[in-house]
């Protein structure tokens, strides 16, 4: 096990108080190997980051095992290839990297690669060799048979642990010396519209690595003289090889090839890429792009601006899979400058003054409030609703926000305290007892660490109370309950900030009351064909800056969707085409959404078992990763005499212009190291007990669900306050000593 | 009486007080700690028995939520809704962001070094902890990794494809400054028969 060391070396062998001894008995030997064994450590430390971690991979890297545990090796990348696919807000990225084992051990590698956020490898295919691995979406149950079926027969199996949220990661096992692995993956990427324009950033940038003195790795891990694949005289040639990243550290043979295709969906002001020289042409509103770069040390990310009228625009994209038409539409709203806050709202803020509150995250509530109070316009009515174990209101109803009725809320925020339980449900009750005065926009601000248990209740609870108002949450503190908070402003139509720092709040409240101020399109109503399916169901207000997207399964593949609604006073509406719209990966979008929505049904508290025997359909049928699905690598080499080709499917790998490689690497263009996937077996059970060498891998990724949280404060001040409490009573002794003394000498 | 007696008389009786406030805070951390947990067990006898929201003490903001045992050491705890400062002051937090065993995801609970949490430095890679809820079920895991995190850098990440617990608590054990960035993370994986895949 790779971690036991790891385990036994954190754990301090000194006690508490010999710790305090040490001070007692320091002699000067130890004040001379102190230092010493200080300036060992940080040696160690040095020859440690030699080596990468899982954290430092900033693109897609194939590494290998080490000594150290946690640390790793990179592999020597022969090539990149991305191909994208980006229809309006959706991207479908297809990456096929190449790599070489240089070394002359079998060894066993880990692929990692770090996805954007919001995006799962939904199809993985390797190639090790004349081994083929393909990823499969099965039911947990069934990936976990066989996973320990595997197992059983006695197969290499291993489990991949994710190191970060959303970062893909594999395990490949028996690599052969001089090796050459191909990695496929693909994945789609829900991209959104963020000050005015699209972006889609690609992880390109070099993994920061040190190359190892032989020492730490010892020779047998690296054997730059003596690898069959002819590279070794480069090593000749440096003499200081060990500076420089293992062989293709010289970019001009380790090529990256990007090409992308753009339908935005609307004609574009401006496209361009952030810090590549890339070849765009043009064809009307479609754009290809192109990139041919060595490694750098940017990411790639290109970025393009819609043409805005003074309306929302609404773009439209349709898929056809099996028969069946899906459609994805998008509402952009107009430019923040050009619009006028119009609509006079009515804000509650809700503030968490729970035990749990206590200390800076109060301070960071209050500091958000003040702000909040500050921002409001003279037209607007507000009110504030503290709560902990009770709810009590400032005012029995919103007041209009004048002078006098501001300096009364800020004299009660500052009043506020941490104390007592967290009883949420009167507080919403409170919040929402009266209605909304006519001609005022309700938005209630929900500021909390949101330590709740009854959360689903309160889900309910908000749902069938907000009715047209919109719920905003602020998570504060350093452990909040994201769940609830992003599921709260999800049923409530609103949206959610977090905020971990007292430095962020004026920053990102300031975004929030912003675009608050600016409610866009209001009443949003919806014509679809008869028998469409739409997620979401409701549609919230568009706030400036945010659009909407709807997704939608269609009962014909024609027809007209229509969106209307209220837009400064005036109804607007607009229609759109089905039949002319443009063509995207749209269903594995609607798919995710419905399954969205089947969870907050689950929520709701439909029946468990239907709830997720639907999830599990959806999700087979469109390939996702979900809580009742998992991507697991199957070993789908085919059983087949060395004389017999394959039928191919096309792996063709980029070799690097002007390099020569060795054949054992290239993939021969005719009979090849290519497999026909469709003759597999289909069990993969099955497949897995005939075939060896055996490779099972579980691959985790990367669902929705996965999150990443801060960490509690985990220690008392007990023992300061003991210590404290110990010197003091040997001074009040000191003192007692030396007043008799003195008494003595008087 | 001389004024430099006088000086010392005040300087005594200042130092003594003092010293008995902040070892009485001190102390009262651990008494807290101590006898919270015995409240705990009763309220938690009471939540097994069927009672929906007992409360351990009236005016407590958390309530018993599962029971942690290492049977290698002899260590029973009553694990707490809640990860609050003030929760963790009479045991163990479970993160209510994180997910309860059997739900399929990452399990988190922490805990302070110097209390109820202190146990962890005498745990070794493959020991075993179980979990039990209110409903009588129960969750064996094992120790598979321990490492070291920085606060400052990285997060807790929380797996939606593994029922795993983790266990948190401030690191390293023996200091004496209450606050600091490292936190020891042990993380557990469930064992075969009750895995959560």
């Amino acid at each position: 096990m790779l971690q036991t060391k790891s385990l036994k070396a954190l754990k301090p062998e000194v006690k508490f108080f010999e710790r305090l001894n040490i001070f007692k008995y320091l002699n000067p030997l130890e004040i001379i190997l102190i230092p010493l064994l200080l300036f060992s450590l940080t040696r160690a430390e040095e020859a440690a980051s030699a080596l990468v971690n899982i954290d430092d991979i900033s693109s897609g890297e194939l590494v290998f095992y080490t000594d150290t545990p946690g640390k790793f090796l990179p592999a020597t990348k022969l090539s990149t290839v991305v191909d994208m696919k980006i229809s309006g807000m959706v991207s479908r990225v297809s990456l096929k990297q190449s790599f070489i084992n240089t070394g002359s051990n079998w060894t066993e590698a880990l692929y990692v690669f770090p996805l954007p956020e919001d995006a799962a490898v939904d199809s993985l295919k390797m190639i090790i060799g004349d081994r083929v691995i393909i990823g499969e979406i099965q039911e947990k149950e069934q990936a976990k048979e066989t996973y320990e079926a595997a197992k059983e027969a006695g197969y290499q199996t291993s489990l991949v642990e994710q190191q970060r949220p959303n970062m893909f990661t594999t395990s490949v096992a028996n690599i052969a010396p001089g090796q050459t692995i191909i990695i496929e993956i693909s994945y789609i990427e829900t991209l959104t519209l963020k000050d005015d324009s699209f972006s889609m950033r690609f992880p390109l940038a070099i993994t920061p690595r040190y190359i190892p003195g032989a020492k730490l790795l010892g020779e047998e891990n690296i054997n730059y003289q003596n690898t069959a694949n002819g590279w070794a005289a480069n090593t000749d040639q440096v003499p200081d090889a060990s500076k420089i990243t293992p062989y293709y550290s010289n970019a001009t043979v380790n090529p990256i090839k990007i090409h992308i295709e753009l339908d935005a969906g609307f004609p574009l002001d401006l496209l361009e890429s952030r810090y590549h020289d890339v070849r765009i042409l043009q064809n009307e509103n479609k754009y290809s792009i192109d990139l041919e770069t060595n490694p750098s040390d940017k990411d790639f990310e290109i970025y393009w601006l819609p043409k805005l009228g003074n309306e929302p625009g609404a773009a439209v994209f349709t898929e056809i899979i099996n028969g069946q038409s899906y459609a994805l539409v998008m509402l952009v709203p107009p430019k923040l400058e050009n619009i006028q806050s119009t609509i006079a709202r009515e804000m509650i803020f809700i503030i968490d003054t729970s035990g749990s509150m206590s200390g800076t995250s109060m301070r960071q509530a209050k500091d958000s409030l003040a702000l909040a109070l500050n921002r409001l316009n003279s037209r607007d009515r507000f009110n504030i609703i503290e709560f902990n174990s009770t709810a009590t209101e400032l005012f029995a109803e919103s007041q209009k926000a004048n002078a006098r009725n501001l300096a009364r809320a800020h004299q009660f925020v500052k009043s506020l305290q941490a104390d007592g339980g967290t009883e949420m449900v009167p507080a919403l009750n409170l919040a929402l007892k009266n209605k909304t005065a006519t001609g005022f926009l309700r938005q209630v601000v929900f500021i909390t660490d949101g330590s709740v248990g009854n959360e689903t209740e309160l889900f309910q609870l908000i749902e069938r109370k907000l009715k047209d108002a919109n719920l905003f949450t602020v998570a504060i503190g350093s452990a909040p309950n994201s769940y609830f908070m992003r599921k709260a402003a999800e049923f409530g139509r609103g949206s959610f900030v977090y905020i971990s720092d007292v430095a962020e709040v004026k920053e990102k409240m300031a975004k929030l009351f912003e675009k608050l101020e600016k409610p866009v399109l209001t009443n949003v109503d919806l014509e679809l064909p008869q028998g469409s399916e739409v997620y979401p169901k409701i549609v919230p207000n568009l706030y400036a800056a945010e659009p909407v997207i709807l997704s939608i399964k269609l009962a014909k593949p024609n027809g007209q969707v229509k969106i209307s609604g209220n837009i400064a006073g005036k109804t607007w509406s607009r229609s759109v085409n089905l039949a002319n719209a443009a063509n995207g990966e749209v269903a594995q979008v609607w798919a995710r959404a419905k399954i969205e929505s089947l969870n907050d049904e689950m929520i709701r508290g439909a029946d468990y078992s239907r709830i997720e025997k639907a999830i599990t359909e959806l999700a087979l049928k469109h390939h996702l990763i979900t809580d009742y699905t998992s991507l697991v690598a199957v070993d789908k080499t085919p059983a087949r005499p060395a004389e017999e080709g394959l039928v191919s499917e096309d792996l063709p790998l980029e070799v690097p212009a002007g390099q020569t490689v060795d054949d054992e690497i290239m993939l021969p263009a005719t009979e090849a190291v290519t497999a026909s996937f469709d003759a597999v077996s289909p069990s993969p059970a099955g497949s897995a007990a005939a075939n060896a060498p055996m490779v099972m891998s579980k691959t985790v990724t990367i669902g929705n669900s996965n999150q990443a949280l801060g960490y509690p404060n985990t220690a008392t001040s007990a023992s300061v306050n003991l210590l404290i409490s110990l010197i003091s009573f040997l001074f009040a002794i000191v003192l007692f000593i030396k007043r008799r003394q003195e008494r003595l000498k008087a | 009486m001389k004024p430099s007696i006088v000086i010392m008389n005040i300087g005594i009786v200042m130092a003594l007080s003092l010293a008995v406030w902040q070892f009485s805070s001190g102390a009262y951390i651990h008494l807290k700690a101590i006898l919270a947990q015995e409240l705990l067990e009763r309220s938690w006898v009471k939540t097994q028995n069927g009672a929906d929201n007992a409360k351990p003490w009236p005016w407590a903001d958390t309530k018993a939520i599962m029971k942690l045992s290492v049977p290698s050491l002899g260590i029973e705890q009553i694990v707490l809704e809640g990860a609050s400062g003030r929760t963790l002051a009479f045991g163990p937090g479970f993160m209510l962001a994180s997910n309860l065993p059997g739900q399929g995801g990452t399990s988190v609970i922490s805990g302070h070094r110097d209390t109820h949490f202190e146990f962890l430095q005498d745990l070794n890679l493959g020991d075993q902890i179980i979990l039990e809820t209110p409903d009588g079920q129960k969750f064996s895991y094992t120790i598979m990794q321990g490492e070291v995190a920085d606060t400052r850098k990285t997060s807790l990440k929380l797996e939606a494809n593994h029922g795993n617990l983790i266990l948190v608590t401030c690191y390293p054990f023996n200091v004496i400054a209450p606050t600091g960035p490292l936190r020891y993370v042990l993380r557990a994986e469930p064992n075969l028969a009750a895995a959560n895949f």
